[in-house]
C-alpha cells in the first residue's frame, strides 16, 4: 500500500473509530442536561489523547517494543504490574459497555431484551479475533463506524447556534441552578470517555504489530492529529444535537435508547438505520480494540508471545487472555447492571486509571538511553504535563465528586 | 554489572530469537571474601506470583490453579552460563521447549483452546 493511502486509510479509521460506547452515552447525556457547557471537555480531553498516543506511537517506533514491555524493562515490575492491573480492570469494563452497546443497537432493530442478544455480541467479537488479522480488526470496524457521521449531518440540519457552541468550547458557563458535583462528574466521565487506557495500549502494540519504522514518525503524528481532530468533529455533534433535541425541551436522555431520537429527529427512520450501523460498527471495533489491549497487556507483562497475527497455537496466552477478557465481561453483562450507568462509572474509572499509564509513559519518552534523539521536547513536555495536571486532579476527585452527585445523578 | 538494571524485568530470548518470558529474579551464591555470583535466572508465571504481595499472591496462585489445574506452579531457574549476551533483551543459548520454558502456554493450549473449533489452522 502506497504511503498516501496508508496515511488516508489511518485517518479514516481514526475518525471511524473514534466514537464508542462511552462517547455514545456520555456526549448524549452531557447535552442533554448542561446544553453545551461541556463542550469544553473535547478541546481538553481530544487535545490530551491526541498528546499521549502520539508518544505512545513514538516510544513504540523508537524502542521497537510496546509500552507495557518498556515500563517493566525501565521501572520495575510493581510499577507496570500497577499499570497492567488498572488497564486489565478498566478494559474489562470497556468490554462489558461495548458488548452491551452492540446488544443494545440490536435490541432497537429486534425488539428482542438486550440481555438475550449480548452472547451473540460477545460470540462476535470472539469469533472475529479468533479468525482475523491484525489488519481487518483496526480497519474492518473502525471503516464501517464512519456510519455514526450521521450525528454530524444531524447537527448541520438542526442548525444550532454554532457562535455560541463555538464560544461553550472556550469559555464555559455553568447553566444555573445546575449541582456543581453532578456538573464536575459528567465532565470526569466525558474526559474518560475521550482519553480511555485501552486506546493507548492499542495504538502502542498496533505499531509493532504493523512493524513500523522511523519512517512512520509522520504517519504516527498526522493520523493523531488529522484523525482525532475530525473525530472530535463527531462528539461535538453528538453533544449539540443532544441539546438542540432534549435541552430546550427540558428532556434528558437517560436510556440508549434515547440516544439516536435527535438524528430520527432531524433525519427522520434512514437516519435512524445509519446510526444503528455506525453505532454496532463503533461499539464492535471498540471491544475489538479493548479485549485485544487486555491480551496485549498482560502477554507483555508476562513476556509471552503475543499478536493478532498469530494463531492459537503460537500465541496461546495471548488468545486465552482475550477470550477470558471477554468471558468475563459477558458474566458481569449478565448480573443485568444498567450498561447506560455501567458506562458512565467505566469512564469515570478510565479517568481515574489514566495517571497509572500516563506517568511511565511520559517518564519513558524523556528516557535519554530509550528514546535517543526522538525523546519528547520541551513543547510536548509541557502539554504532557498540563494533561497529567489535570488528569491527577480528576484522579483526586472522582471519588469525592462520585459520592457527592450520588453516582452523577446530581 | 548493575543487575537490577541490567537483567531484572528484561525479556528473555531463546536461540532462535523466539520469546521465552521475563526475568523476574536472580539467585546469587555467596562467596568467601568475595562479591556474590549470579547462578540462575529465574523466570515464569511461578516466579512472578512468589513476589506479589501476600493477598495478591494468594488470589492469584488460586487463579492459576484452577485454570492450569495444577496446586502450584513452580518458578523456572536458569543457569547463569547459558545466557549468551544481554542487549535490550537477555539472550539464552537453549531453546525455549526444551528449557520447558513454555509450560504454562503448552497448558494453557492443551486444557482450553485446542478444544475450540479452527484451533488447528
Amino acid at each position: 500500500m502506497g504511503k498516501v493511502s496508508s496515511l488516508t486509510l489511518g485517518i479514516i479509521t481514526a475518525v471511524g473509530g473514534f466514537v464508542d460506547m462511552g462517547e455514545l452515552v456520555t456526549c448524549s447525556q452531557a447535552g442533554a442536561q448542561y446544553r453545551f457547557a461541556l463542550l469544553w471537555t473535547v478541546v481538553v480531553g481530544v487535545l490530551g489523547i491526541m498528546v499521549y498516543i502520539d508518544t505512545a506511537g513514538r516510544v513504540a517506533i523508537t524502542s521497537g517494543r510496546s509500552l507495557i514491555d518498556v515500563i517493566r524493562d525501565r521501572l520495575g515490575y510493581r510499577l507496570a504490574l500497577i499499570s497492567m492491573i488498572a488497564a486489565t480492570l478498566v478494559n474489562v469494563l470497556t468490554i462489558v459497555i461495548e458488548i452491551s452497546g452492540m446488544a443494545l443497537v440490536l435490541q432497537i432493530i429486534t425488539h428482542l431484551s438486550y440481555l438475550w442478544l449480548l452472547p451473540v455480541a460477545a460470540l462476535l467479537i470472539a469469533a472475529v479475533l479468533w479468525f482475523s488479522s491484525f489488519e481487518l480488526v483496526e480497519n474492518g470496524a473502525s471503516l464501517l463506524g464512519l456510519g455514526i457521521l450521521i450525528f454530524v449531518v444531524a447537527a448541520i440540519k438542526l442548525g444550532p447556534p454554532w457562535g455560541e457552541v463555538g464560544r461553550q468550547m472556550v469559555f464555559p458557563s455553568i447553566p444555573a441552578g445546575a449541582s456543581l458535583p453532578a456538573y464536575a462528574f459528567s465532565a470526569v466521565s466525558l474526559l474518560g470517555a475521550f482519553m480511555t487506557p485501552y486506546e493507548i495500549y492499542f495504538y502502542s502494540s498496533g505499531a509493532i504489530e504493523e512493524k513500523w519504522t522511523g519512517k512512520d514518525f509522520i504517519t504516527n503524528r498526522v493520523t493523531t492529529v488529522v484523525g482525532f481532530t475530525f473525530g472530535s468533529a463527531i462528539v461535538i455533534s453528538m453533544m449539540v444535537v443532544a441539546a438542540q433535541t432534549f435541552s430546550v425541551h427540558n428532556l434528558t436522555s437517560q436510556s440508549f435508547s434515547s440516544i439516536p431520537v435527535p438524528v430520527v429527529t432531524a433525519l427522520g427512520v434512514g437516519g435512524l438505520a445509519v446510526f444503528c450501523f455506525g453505532a454496532f460498527a463503533d461499539t464492535g471495533g471498540a471491544a475489538l480494540e479493548a479485549a485485544l489491549s487486555t491480551a496485549y497487556s498482560i502477554s507483555q507483562f508476562l513476556g509471552w508471545d503475543w499478536g493478532q497475527n498469530h494463531n492459537p497455537r503460537n500465541a496461546p496466552g495471548f488468545v486465552f487472555t482475550y477470550l477470558t477478557g471477554i468471558a468475563a465481561a459477558v458474566l458481569i453483562a449478565f448480573t443485568g447492571i444498567d450498561p447506560v450507568k455501567l458506562t458512565i462509572y467505566t469512564t469515570a474509572l478510565a479517568a481515574f486509571s489514566l495517571p497509572f499509564t500516563f506517568i511511565p509513559l511520559l517518564i519513558v519518552a524523556n528516557d535519554e538511553e530509550y528514546m535517543g534523539d526522538d525523546r519528547n521536547g520541551p513543547l510536548v513536555n509541557a502539554a504532557s504535563i498540563f494533561f497529567l495536571v489535570v488528569l491527577s486532579i480528576i484522579t483526586i476527585a472522582t471519588i469525592p465528586l462520585f459520592i457527592l452527585s450520588g453516582g452523577g445523578g446530581g | 554489572m548493575l543487575l537490577f538494571r541490567d537483567i531484572v524485568d528484561k525479556q528473555l530470548v531463546d536461540c532462535h530469537g523466539h520469546k521465552a518470558g521475563k526475568v523476574v529474579d536472580v539467585l546469587l551464591e555467596p562467596r568467601s571474601h568475595d562479591v556474590p555470583v549470579v547462578q540462575f535466572i529465574v523466570t515464569g508465571p511461578g516466579a512472578s506470583v512468589a513476589i506479589l504481595p501476600s493477598w495478591l499472591g494468594r488470589a492469584a496462585t488460586w487463579l492459576e490453579a484452577h485454570i492450569l489445574g495444577t496446586p502450584t506452579i513452580e518458578p523456572k531457574h536458569i543457569a547463569w552460563h547459558h545466557v549468551s549476551h544481554i542487549d535490550v533483551v537477555v539472550h539464552l543459548d537453549v531453546d525455549r521447549e526444551s528449557a520447558d520454558l513454555l509450560s504454562t502456554e503448552h497448558t494453557l493450549w492443551q486444557r482450553w483452546l485446542r478444544h475450540i473449533p479452527w484451533a488447528e489452522r
